[in-house]
């Protein structure tokens, strides 16, 4: 730490909110990723306030500022890419309340989403979003990264209940973005700007979420295929039956394998796997339950499994839960894309991972959202070799201008981050990279706020 | 740095997504990126790197984990965490050479017998001697100050389970020989668990040996990087235990199983004793479940309790069902699943010593999970866990009382 800027900051806040030492930097430099930044400071703020505070003193003093929720992301997002200082919300895990009149939960943003998820559902309602990591990662992470995950199908993502959110600029002064009302067209949408922005247009202090009211019932299928295009069109049927799962997931088999070993079963050799739940009252259920066996049963499934009790529905998830662990027992490196294209392209996105697999010789699982086209081919490798750095770099770009050429996007729901910011011209052009770098200018002139993401 | 670079493709195995945040016993607490496993093993990395020397805050980072293996058995990469943490503790006693009073003890008392047997009547003594004062006000003004010695210790008995029961615990057509390890918590603090788990073993159609000089399994040394000294004590342990005829070797506490069945192969790689010892070690519900008709001699006791997994049990071992069907067996008002059933009660042997402060906030989480079922009893199958949410229950006023299995195994004998 910069002796400096160590002093400056235990004297704006209090000596608990100060990381001190030379392991601040190591803690608080890296994600997911495996990126690692060092920053100067690293600071867990108590309240909304500190963070303020912060922010000021950053704008006076020209010094980056970097917020963090959990550092569970994978695209860089919470690295400290130019140094300064890393603001961590971890300490900042109250629900403020749950209003059951407004159906509105009311977050500090280091409330871990999962804990939101139990404390909704406690009260017959339900936050759909539920990214992979939901058991750890924090509430205000979901919002700038604009989190989505496996309801996105038939719910939507983050973004679609974001109400309200308390901005800290990057000078220093605070607003809040948008209302606790379902209308409201005062001006710009501003929380939509803010969620997603990955922290380079200022600090999210608070939300204010949107709830709705807990599906009563709901039941799960699972589907084998001899083939991974067998699975995909599949998926397309589905859909056009008329009816939207809740999830619509699918395997393909270098996943089932990895997970047949690691778990031991031996009731996944298959082709691919679509693994589907369908939710609604009781008497919706069961129609959109009909219909999904219906279009299961014209699509050529190899095999048909309807979970009869809750058991058997957890049975049905582990497998796909277990997916990512299992495959990254395989090699010591993951790296776990997220290129999404629109839902009918799915079955030649998966044929062209497959041919870039095989292209670069790299273990590629792919797992995902087949509902909303949201992939995510898994690179199992192993990175302390220099060779396989440069195939994955390669296979990553290729993936992308598959996504690309798809009509997709590089990125569903990781975010760009470090990571994907060489690629944004592909999918924007320069004048899209433009006008977004505007609006960064705009608000951030000075350039403190998480630099270094999104714009190379 | 040789402890850890043997492990160092293990360490780089955590890609740092977070996941253990969700389990860790104290980041639950601390909220903190140096309470947490992927956040200690950064900073081994950085010190493995150079980046970062062996400050007295990596000390603490790395002395303040309970060992629980949560982490472990949730990693999505399967990072031997505890090992790794391990390791550390072995190179900063090599390389640092901090001593502390807990460090010091254990090393002089956990050694052999004598020195063991010693050492547990000095706390009898201190037991009985500031037990009943430390709840007082009176307590500020004793001579011995230490940070947890508000610690609700249970009594310890004058005559130690070594003083209880024979060599050899016979019965009619018995199905084979049981060797039973008792360690040094069943052995000196709760040695009518002990006395249990013979009966019960008799029970279940097995004659119980017993080793009066048995050992520490010498967890706590390991735990506290004092690599020699474990070696040692595992060296001996496996002879002795290897010197008694028995087709398996059961204990009730799940630190010693797990040691006595991992620890020691990864301490003796060479050693054939211990490869074949550590094939024939059983927790105690495992035992009774799978080589034993013991639940079909059970009848169910009158009684609503709710049951907490010890760590090395359930995520070392992992063993969670076994002891469930036998309580479910053994009560009748049946078992209610509390919330986070398999978090840490703060224990963590050595841990709780070195940092009793956060070991007991650890625990209160735990009491406020057992309230919160209604249930009068919790059952746990570990006596370390036994003490420590014992110790708890007593501090919050909580009316539920802690058991260990065997004691509520021990009402539901068929009469």
């Amino acid at each position: 730490m910069a002796s400096d800027l160590g002093k400056d900051l235990i004297s704006l806040l209090s000596p608990q909110e100060v990381v001190s030492g030379p392991e601040a930097a190591v803690l608080y430099g890296g994600d997911s990723t495996r990126i690692s930044g060092r920053p100067e400071a690293a600071l867990r703020p108590a309240s909304a306030e500190s963070i303020r505070l912060v922010m000021e003193y950053a704008a006076r003093e020209r010094v980056a500022v970097t917020p963090r929720g959990a550092g569970t992301g994978l695209s860089g997002g919470c690295v400290p890419a130019e140094g300064g200082i890393v603001v961590s919300t971890e300490r900042l895990n109250k629900i403020i309340d749950i209003d059951q009149a407004d159906l509105i939960a009311v977050v500090e943003p280091g409330v871990i989403t999962g804990a939101l998820h139990s404390a909704a559902e406690g009260l017959g309602l339900f936050y759909p979003p539920d990214p992979g990591s939901s058991a750890f990662c924090t509430l205000g992470g979901n919002v700038a990264e604009n989190a989505g995950g496996l309801r996105g199908l038939k719910y939507g993502v983050t973004r679609d209940y974001v109400m309200a959110l308390d901005i800290v600029l990057p000078d220093g002064r605070t607003f809040k973005a948008g209302s606790r009302t379902r209308k409201n067209v005062t001006g710009y949408d501003m929380a939509r700007l803010f969620t997603g922005s990955e922290g380079t247009l200022g600090f999210i202090t608070g939300a204010a979420l949107k709830l709705i009211p807990l599906p009563e019932a709901k039941a799960g299928f699972l589907a084998a295929f001899d083939t991974l295009e067998a699975a995909s069109e599949a998926v397309l049927m589905i859909i056009k039956s008329g009816i939207t799962p809740s999830t619509l997931e699918i395997m393909d088999s270098v996943t089932l394998k990895a997970v047949a070993s690691f778990s031991g079963r031996n009731d996944l050799d298959y082709g691919a796997l679509l693994l589907i739940e369908v939710d609604g009252s009781e008497a919706d259920v069961a129609r959109q339950s009909g219909r999904l066996l219906d279009a299961l049963k014209n699509s050529g499934a190899k095999e048909l499994r309807q979970a009869k009790n809750a058991a058997e529905q957890e049975d049905i998830w582990a497998a796909r839960r277990s997916a990512l662990t299992a495959l990254a027992r395989i090699s010591p490196s993951v790296i776990l894309e997220d290129a999404t294209v629109p839902r009918k392209e799915i079955p030649a996105m998966i044929r062209a991972i497959r041919a870039i697999a095989e292209k670069y010789g790299l273990l590629i699982g792919t797992f995902g959202h087949a509902g909303d086209g949201n992939l995510h081919p898994t690179i199992i490798t192993d990175l302390r070799i220099e060779e396989n750095k440069n195939k994955v770099k390669a296979a990553v770009g290729e993936i992308f201008d598959a996504a690309l050429k798809l009509g997709g996007t590089l990125s569903g729901e990781h975010g760009i981050g470090i990571m994907k910011s060489d690629y944004m011209e592909r999918e924007l052009g320069a004048a899209g990279v433009e006008a977004m770098r505007k609006i960064k200018d705009a608000l951030d002139p000075q350039g403190i706020m998480n630099p270094g993401k999104i714009f190379v | 740095m040789s402890n850890l670079t043997n492990l160092s493709s293990e360490i780089f195995k955590c890609i740092r997504c977070g996941a253990c945040r969700a389990v860790c016993p104290t980041f639950g607490e601390e909220l903190s990126e140096i309470a947490v496993a992927r956040g200690r093993m950064a900073l081994i990395e950085a010190v493995m790197g150079g980046e970062l020397a062996l400050t007295d805050a990596f000390e603490k980072a790395v002395f303040n984990c309970a060992m629980c293996g949560a982490c472990k058995a949730n990693c999505p990469s399967g990072v031997d965490v505890p090992a790794i943490i391990e390791a550390a503790r072995a190179e900063l006693v090599e390389k640092k050479r901090s001593e502390g009073l807990v460090r010091f003890l254990a090393r002089k008392s956990l050694k052999d017998k004598k020195s063991l047997d010693r050492a547990f009547s000095l706390m009898a003594l201190g037991r009985a001697a500031y037990g009943p004062l430390a709840a007082t006000p009176l307590a500020k003004y004793l001579p011995y100050q230490y940070e947890d010695f508000k610690r609700n210790f249970p009594k310890i008995p004058r005559k130690p389970l070594s003083k209880r029961i024979p060599p050899v615990s016979r019965i009619r057509h018995a199905k084979g020989t049981v060797l039973f390890y008792a360690g040094c918590v069943i052995n000196y603090v709760y040695p009518e668990i002990g006395v249990a788990a013979v009966k019960i073993l008799n029970h279940a159609g097995y004659d119980v040996a017993f080793i009066k000089e048995e050992l520490c399994c010498g967890k706590p040394l390991l735990s506290l990087g004092e690599t020699e000294a474990f070696r040692s004590v595992a060296e001996r342990n496996v002879s002795l235990l290897m010197g008694v005829e028995a087709d398996y070797i059961v204990s009730a506490c799940p630190t010693c199983s797990l040691t006595l069945r991992d620890e020691y192969l990864k301490i003796l790689p060479q050693s054939d004793n211990a490869a074949a010892m550590a094939a024939k070690v059983r927790d105690i519900n495992e035992f009774l479940l799978h080589e034993t008709d013991f639940i079909a001699r059970l009848d169910a006791a009158e009684m609503i309790i709710t049951y907490h997994d010890p760590c090395h049990l359930a995520h070392g071992m992992g063993v969670k069902k076994e002891p469930r069907e036998l309580l479910d067996a053994a009560t009748l008002g049946g078992l209610v699943e509390m919330e986070e059933a398999s978090r840490c009660c703060g224990f963590g042997g050595s841990f709780s010593f070195l940092n009793y402060e956060l070991s007991g906030r650890i625990a209160n989480r735990k009491v406020k999970n057992i309230i919160k079922t209604g249930a009068p009893a919790v059952v746990t199958a570990c006596p370390g866990c036994l003490m420590h949410i014992g110790d708890a229950l007593r501090q919050s006023g909580a009316d539920a009382v802690a058991f260990h299995t065997l004691q509520i195994f021990e009402k539901a004998i068929k009469k």
